[in-house]
């Protein structure tokens, strides 16, 4: 089985200038990226702009001071995501703000499959719904991005324990949804 | 339907698992991903390039003026080094004026000891031609002809500038 780079041993070689390590950065981590794009931004058109300007972004990281702790030998474990997702929100709530839209938190209706909601779901999504941003970003990054606790801690630059104290009353409130 | 909620959410060492159901809530509502046309792509290895490339133009930009530097770095270090000497005799106490006889062979400003000041102060003598006040020719030539060669030239500041430097002392250091 050929050896899979790390985003380490590829941070290493696109600060070097190689092209296609940057390209395979770039295609593993655009559709977290735009994920997060469209999350925040709730528009299309502006999460392609927040796929843009994060890996601009990082493209001027590897040509200049690098990224601290990543492809630099310190933490071959490390991954990108947990430094592209502050610059990605960032980025995307700077252009929501930009443009002063008001749909954080939610995709666009358009984007979302037009069937009805599962019966199953309607109080989840409530639940959801009723979340505060904090809980309901560490729900989406821990299940939907798959990212770890400690990963999370990092991109969000909190306390792991303020990572699980989310998770904990984030499902908390979810269990409450699906008792009533 | 809360049963399914609580009956996966055990954490799996650290990290909790999702529930079923609640995955495919977030799914449904948080997981979709807009299609990335091709010139999303393209932008952004352009971006790279354009970032690699102004990386380069950087390096080069540093390496030309540490090179540029270095070099005025020793132009300025030599001039300074001129200028203090040429200080000492401007500000000495013969500075500005023109060479007379001395009584040491050497001795440009007088002051009794043959140093690297008496170089520069025939050095630039020699530049202003101002040899010819304050001193017989055939006295001057005495004084100041450190080689014996019947001139008074550069070959005689640098006479005084190697007499004035005891490289016995640096031969024997290295």
């Amino acid at each position: 089985m050929a050896h899979q780079p790390t985003d380490a041993d590829l941070i290493a070689a696109a600060a070097r200038g190689d092209e296609a390590a940057f390209a395979a950065l770039y295609t593993r981590h655009r559709d977290f990226v735009a994920r997060i794009g469209l999350r925040f931004c709730g528009d299309h058109d502006e999460a392609l702009d927040v796929v843009q300007e994060t890996f601009a972004w990082l493209a001027r990281r590897l040509a200049g001071p690098g990224l601290r702790g990543i492809g630099d030998g310190r933490d071959d474990t490390a991954r990108l995501t947990t430094v592209l997702y502050p610059v990605a929100r960032n980025t995307a709530l700077t252009l929501r703000g930009r443009r002063g839209r008001m749909q954080i938190g939610t995709a666009p209706d358009t984007e979302r499959p037009a069937q009805p909601a599962a019966p199953h779901t309607t109080n989840l999504d409530a639940a959801l719904a009723n979340l505060s941003e904090p809980h309901r970003e560490v729900l989406v990054l821990r299940f939907i991005e798959d990212m770890t606790i400690p990963q999370i801690a990092a991109a969000l630059a909190v306390a792991e324990g303020t990572v699980k104290s989310r998770l904990h009353h984030a499902l908390a409130a979810v269990r409450a949804a699906g008792h009533s | 339907m809360s049963q399914e909620l609580h009956q996966s959410d055990h954490p799996r060492g650290t990290d909790p698992v999702a529930p079923p159901p609640l995955a495919a809530a977030l799914r449904d509502r948080f997981g979709a991903s807009p299609g990335l046309p091709p010139h999303v792509d393209d932008a952004v290895m352009s971006s790279y390039r354009s970032a690699m490339a102004a990386r380069g133009r950087r390096r080069a930009l540093v390496r030309r003026v540490l090179t540029g530097g270095g070099i005025a770095a020793a132009v300025a270090l030599a001039a300074g080094g001129v200028l203090w000497i040429m200080g000492a005799g401007v500000f000495g106490p013969r500075g500005g004026k023109t060479i007379v006889a001395a009584a040491v062979t050497g001795d440009v400003n007088g002051d009794g000891v043959v140093d690297i000041a008496d170089a520069l102060l025939l050095a630039r003598q020699l530049d202003a031609r101002q040899l010819d006040d304050g001193a017989s020719a055939a006295g001057r030539t005495r004084q100041l002809d450190m080689n014996g060669d019947g001139s008074i030239d550069r070959a005689d500041v640098d006479a005084i500038a190697y007499a004035a430097v005891d490289l016995s002392a640096w031969k024997g250091a290295s």
